[in-house]
């Protein structure tokens, strides 16, 4: 195991929301239109097909169609249009 | 419905790496919303009103263009508006003509009438001085009311509520006073039109006709000479019900053509605004042209219910032209429409008391259409009223004297 997962088995094992615990981004898709990215670290590159978020240990690859990025904020960011795709590289 | 009242600023940045901007407003915990790439260098987004400041700092700091496109939301548009000091005038002016207006009577709505025509009601509120365009507060609403049911004779009740501009006028009709039978008067009951009868009852009078005889028009039915038990002969107003059998024949002619109306497409209008009670066309001449048209009226009036009323009425008149043209009918439409105009005839000639219990129909072609006769068997009400002559009157008379003198012998 490496140091950097610690943080995030720990909270595996003893059942603790990671999000809180590990700060791991808390990614909620609603439908197909809607997609909030909570723990965020900041956008990597911003167009209207394609949306990648800065998660910390994950990056947040979004595709899709006239997205739009509807409010952001340090911690939070909300994405809107047709969603093809949610991706964790 | 959020953003509507949120007050921001929609702004167009310039920015090598827009995504970096956008991520270092929200490290500043500079909220931003609908952030949208316009291409590789230029992104549009809105930032919270109070925050326009730093932002542009923030942006001049990076070294990239700005531009402020518009505010947006309730606070930015309030703050517009109180700058345009003429519209808050007109506004104002607006709502305190729009107050006094509501001080007077724009419009009359009569409800309950049935006998009593509204044109009358609202010429009796005119002669009463609470016409269109006339001052509510000044009038006192039972003087009102006693005036009007002075003018509408047939009126028994009257009710007024007035509500921003109009007059509610509610009416409630004197009942009509049923006919008074006078016992006295001496009456027969005969016969309207010939029959068979099939039941008669007599309240008063006697009777001169049994169940299934056969009576011709006129004949007697129930006397009002009725006999007394001591061999006089009384006159009383003879009551009772008579039903029979009745036999009708009925010919209608139908056409073979039929006139239909034909529209051109053509159509007009014309257009009226009625201010209190002038009124303002616009269109040069009344008349109509061509030969026929259908009109089509429609009259708004300038108000919304039980808020305010204006004096403005706005009356479009819309003419469709057509013109007549004869269209053929097969036969099976001519005796339909014939066969239905005679039913409807005899309805008519029934009266709401009879029944038509048998129908047939004969049809006999014409050169220019059909001959349809109807012969129909229907049950009615037969017995009418008929006072005594002078002569019965006095024949009876004459039979009593008589009487009574070989009495006396």
């Amino acid at each position: 195991m490496k140091w950097r997962d610690i943080p995030e088995e720990t909270a595996h094992r003893f059942d603790l929301p990671a999000d809180a615990a590990a700060g791991l981004p808390r990614i909620t898709l609603t439908g197909r239109k809607r997609l909030s990215v909570e723990n965020h670290r900041g956008l990597l590159g911003y167009s209207t097909e394609r949306i990648e978020i800065n998660g910390g240990r994950v990056r947040v690859c979004v595709t899709g169609c006239d997205l739009y990025l509807r409010v952001m904020k340090k911690d939070a960011v909300v994405i809107t249009g047709d969603i093809y795709s949610v991706e964790l590289l | 419905m959020a953003n509507i009242w949120r007050s921001r600023w929609e702004l167009v940045a310039q920015d090598t790496a827009p995504e970096s901007l956008l991520n270092q407003l929200a490290e500043l915990h500079i909220d931003f919303f609908g952030a949208q790439p316009l291409d590789e260098v230029t992104l549009t987004f809105e930032v919270p009103y109070r925050e326009i400041k730093r932002v542009r700092q923030i942006l001049e700091s990076r070294g990239s263009d700005l531009r402020v496109c518009r505010p947006k939301g309730f606070r930015p548009r309030i703050l517009q508006l109180s700058r345009r000091q003429m519209l808050i005038v007109c506004v104002f002016v607006w709502a305190v003509l729009l107050a006094v207006s509501n001080l007077f009577v724009w419009r009359v709505e009569v409800s309950g009438n049935e006998t009593i025509p509204t044109g009358a009601v609202l010429r009796a509120m005119e002669e009463s001085g609470a016409g269109i365009g006339s001052f509510w507060p000044g009038f006192d609403s039972e003087q009102l009311k006693t005036n009007l049911l002075l003018k509408l004779e047939d009126a028994q009740w009257i009710g007024l509520n007035y509500n921003s501009g109009v007059v509610y006028v509610s009416l409630r009709e004197r009942r009509k006073i049923p006919e008074v039978i006078d016992n006295d008067e001496p009456i027969h009951i005969v016969a309207e039109k010939a029959g068979l009868i099939t039941s008669i009852s007599a309240k008063q009078g006697q009777s001169k006709v049994a169940v299934h005889d056969t009576v011709e028009e006129g004949q007697l039915l129930i006397s009002g000479a009725a006999e007394s038990t001591i061999g006089t002969t009384r006159t009383v107003h003879a009551l009772g019900e008579v039903q029979a059998r009745t036999w009708y024949r009925m010919t209608a002619k139908q056409p073979s053509t039929q006139t239909m109306k034909r529209y051109t497409g053509r159509r007009s209008m014309k257009i009226s605004i009625i201010f209190g009670r002038n009124r303002l066309n616009f269109y040069p001449d009344s008349s109509i042209s061509g030969d026929t048209c259908d009109t089509i009226t429609m009259d708004y009036h300038l108000c919304i219910e039980g808020v305010f009323a204006l004096p403005l009425r706005i009356v479009v008149q819309q003419y469709v032209y057509w013109t007549p043209v004869e269209r053929s009918l097969n036969v099976q439409v001519q005796e339909e429409a014939a066969q239905q105009a005679l039913m409807e005839a005899l309805k008519q000639q029934l009266g709401e008391d009879g029944t038509v219990t048998s129908t047939s129909f004969a049809v006999l072609p014409r050169d220019e259409g059909m001959v349809v006769t109807l012969a129909a068997e229907c049950l009615e009400e037969i017995g009418t009223e008929q006072p005594l002559t002078a002569e019965e009157l006095q024949k009876i008379q004459m039979d009593n004297t008589l009487g009574d003198e070989t009495t006396n012998d």
